[in-house]
């Protein structure tokens, strides 16, 4: 089945970079968003089905693929995320039709359509050297995604990310070969490795697990090795934007998860704790880039570094905490990709990135300025969404086990966050135009691309109702699916 | 033999420091890749015909001709001859290398008290490669360099890989060859296109374009 998937979405990129017609171009990346939905839903359900006796599942019945490709629970919840945002991001690419040429849209599509199967590539590995491979192939496909606008801007922000992450995989290399140095086995598989983990040398455990901490982690977005996400989340497309932030934040931190499921218990300690020190950071750090943010689309991207940092701090946790962090993981891929296609939708419009000069959209584009709004009850917190009952659980995890100090840290950094977060999005839906005055421009123009702005609006808004709905009826199977994810850590 | 190999690696890695001349990197990592060819050739324990020609690829092919020529019509194109202005003068590079040589040695050194069924002096050198790059990178400023100094990292963790994992499936490091391929290729693209976009005669200073 899976050797299907990838024949046909490589066909299909390869015909895709022949295409001319837009339009033709982009039915056929939705069409295939489509079947990718269907694909790993049929996936899923087939495994759901095999796996009442064994907790992985290998997807092809091949003697050579099986040692590289399997699916187990962290798979299944990972791909239904990534899948649900790639379905959701390529709907909302119709502004491309429009805005860019056809060579460029080819370019798009097709690279588009390989960043998901490098994706779920990583998501499906089961041998921690095909991750590493994988989450490079990741980084080689959404580096051509990003420079797409062909700006002075995005190409450096296209070479920043490039380089960085090549550098951080390549030393997360080192890391691996430091853990197959420690269980002094042939095969690098997740599962020929789990059963030796209590014979494995601890030093070199905890040695390479630093190594990968760092190296994935600046695939992550972790601070201080996050210096690539800002400039990239900005200057990319807001659909890639919406992927980089959801979908490829999470699968780098599943290759962190991958490796802290392979250690023994009194090297997982410590490593944990590095793990949560990172993710303080991370807080840290996103909480004083935010409060003098003058740019909203970098604002958004410090948020995902905020996100990530406090999933990170509820997965080094443990218990609750991290049943906690999985539950922000499905929050915040959702609302950050939503609110990434309606801020694309703001600088299609406004013509600008500046916090300042984009004002008074509640009057020029309501539709937009509600589904913002919505977007920014959601990241901050605000009940019934799914992202406060996350929050909630963490808090109630630190404060059952009295650890107060932690406590008024990330609640203290998270009111700094919610502060710049408020200031910024208030100024973008309410005030009124001061020094930016092109309103009657800005008419003509929403006129103009009213049912393209409607569409990648409403595809945004089915994610923002998404969380809400999760948030208000989270269903009892997902419940026990997501605590096996977390008793199995 | 693999220890005089080893060594001679080591001596192309101090070659690094002394040069500010571009090409002359290209023309190192064309070394380094013979080198680790042999090394390769030598360590591995399946010697069949199969083996030897997936070896031939993976290094000479990959490392010592594509990498490099990209590499050479990259210069060609930008017309950049050397290292403007390297942030460390000469005589402290040399130095720092040679620490990082030292540094390489006293791991191959621990190594071989400490752990066992492991060449330490291909250990300790895969090290000190992996440091020397990331010194390449911190030291010059040209885009270039700093794409030859990532090519560096890449053959100390090839070394690393081959020194420790046994038997890795050629599938994988075909990927990872591939990876690295294309990632060059695709840095050879950008640099082009910061060159017609940005003035790029002070290589990487001229990217601060986008900040808080």
């Amino acid at each position: 089945m899976f050797e299907i998937f990838i024949i046909i979405s490589i066909i299909l990129a390869i015909i895709l970079l022949l295409l001319r017609n837009n339009t033709i171009k982009y039915i056929i990346l939705v069409l295939f968003s489509l079947f990718q939905l269907v694909f790993i839903f049929l996936m899923s359900r087939s495994y759901f089905e095999h796996t009442q006796f064994s907790n992985f599942y290998l997807i092809l019945d091949s003697k050579y693929l099986d040692k590289f490709i399997f699916l187990d629970d962290f798979s299944i919840f990972f791909s239904i995320i990534t899948s649900v945002l790639f379905f959701v991001s390529s709907i909302s690419s119709i502004n491309k039709i429009i805005f860019m040429r056809e060579k460029n849209f080819s370019l798009f599509s097709s690279f588009m359509i390989l960043f998901l199967v490098s994706l779920f590539g990583v998501i499906f590995a089961q041998n921690l050297i095909v991750l590493w491979v994988f989450i490079e192939a990741t980084t080689l496909t959404s580096s051509i995604l990003i420079y797409q606008d062909k700006t002075k801007h995005s190409l450096e922000a296209t070479w920043k990310y490039l380089f960085i992450c090549s550098i951080g995989i390549a030393i997360s290399f080192v890391g691996i070969v430091f853990i197959s140095l420690a269980f002094n086995s042939s095969s690098l598989s997740f599962i020929d490795l789990l059963p030796l983990k209590d014979i494995a040398n601890p030093f070199w455990l905890e040695l390479g697990f630093c190594f990968i901490l760092i190296g994935f982690g600046t695939k992550a977005g972790l601070a201080p090795t996050h210096a690539w996400l800002p400039d990239a989340h900005s200057e990319a497309p807001s659909q890639i934007s919406a992927l980089l932030s959801g979908a490829l934040l999470n699968t780098a931190l599943l290759g962190i998860i991958r490796v802290l499921n392979i250690l023994p218990d009194n090297v997982k300690g410590i490593c944990k704790t590095y793990l949560l020190l990172m993710g303080l950071i991370s807080l840290f750090v996103s909480s004083i880039y935010m409060s003098r943010s003058v740019n909203y689309k970098r604002l958004l991207a410090y948020s995902s570094i905020e996100n990530i940092g406090l999933i990170s701090i509820g997965l080094s946790l443990g218990g609750i905490a991290e049943y906690a962090s999985y539950l922000l993981m499905i929050s915040h891929s959702l609302t950050k990709s939503s609110l990434f296609i309606v801020s694309g939708v703001i600088k299609d419009v406004y013509h600008t990135t500046i916090t300042k000069k984009v004002n008074n959209l509640l009057k020029f584009m309501p539709f937009a300025a509600f589904t913002l709004i919505l977007g920014f009850l959601s990241i901050a917190g605000f009940p019934i969404f799914l992202s406060f009952f996350s929050e909630l659980k963490l808090f109630y995890f630190l404060i059952s086990n009295k650890k107060w100090l932690l406590l008024i840290i990330i609640v203290f950094l998270l009111l700094v966050i919610l502060f710049a977060l408020s200031k910024n999005i208030f100024n973008i839906i309410f005030a009124k135009e001061n020094e930016y005055k092109a309103s009657e421009l800005i008419k003509v123009k929403v006129k103009k691309l009213n049912i393209v702005n409607d569409v990648q609006i409403a595809s945004a808004f089915f994610l923002i109702v998404l969380t809400f709905l999760l948030g208000f009826y989270f269903p009892i199977e997902w419940k026990n699916f997501i605590i096996k994810l977390v008793s199995s850590m | 033999m693999i220890e005089v190999l080893l060594i001679i690696f080591s001596i192309a890695l101090l070659s690094l420091s002394l040069t500010t001349m571009v090409d002359t990197y290209v023309r190192n990592l064309i070394y380094q890749a013979i080198i680790l060819f042999f090394i390769t050739l030598f360590t591995h324990e399946a010697k069949n015909i199969g083996t030897v020609i997936f070896i031939l690829v993976e290094t000479i092919i990959i490392k010592g001709i594509l990498v490099p020529y990209i590499l050479f019509r990259n210069i060609k194109e930008n017309e950049i001859v050397r290292e403007v202005q390297p942030n460390t003068p000469q005589y402290l590079s040399i130095l720092i290398m040679s620490m990082i040589l030292i540094f390489g040695f006293v791991i191959a050194f621990w190594s071989n008290k400490h752990i066992k069924g492991l060449n330490s002096l291909q250990f300790g050198i895969s090290i000190s490669t992996i440091l020397a790059g990331l010194f390449l990178i911190l030291a010059r400023k040209q885009l270039i360099t700093h794409v030859i100094g990532y090519m560096v990292i890449e053959n100390g963790t090839f070394l690393l890989s081959l020194s420790v994992i046994k038997n890795l499936p050629s599938l994988v490091a075909l990927g990872i060859s591939l990876d690295i391929l294309m990632g060059i290729l695709l840095a050879g693209i950008l640099i082009n296109h910061i060159k017609t976009t940005f003035d790029e005669k002070e290589g990487i200073d001229s990217l601060t374009s986008l900040k808080d």
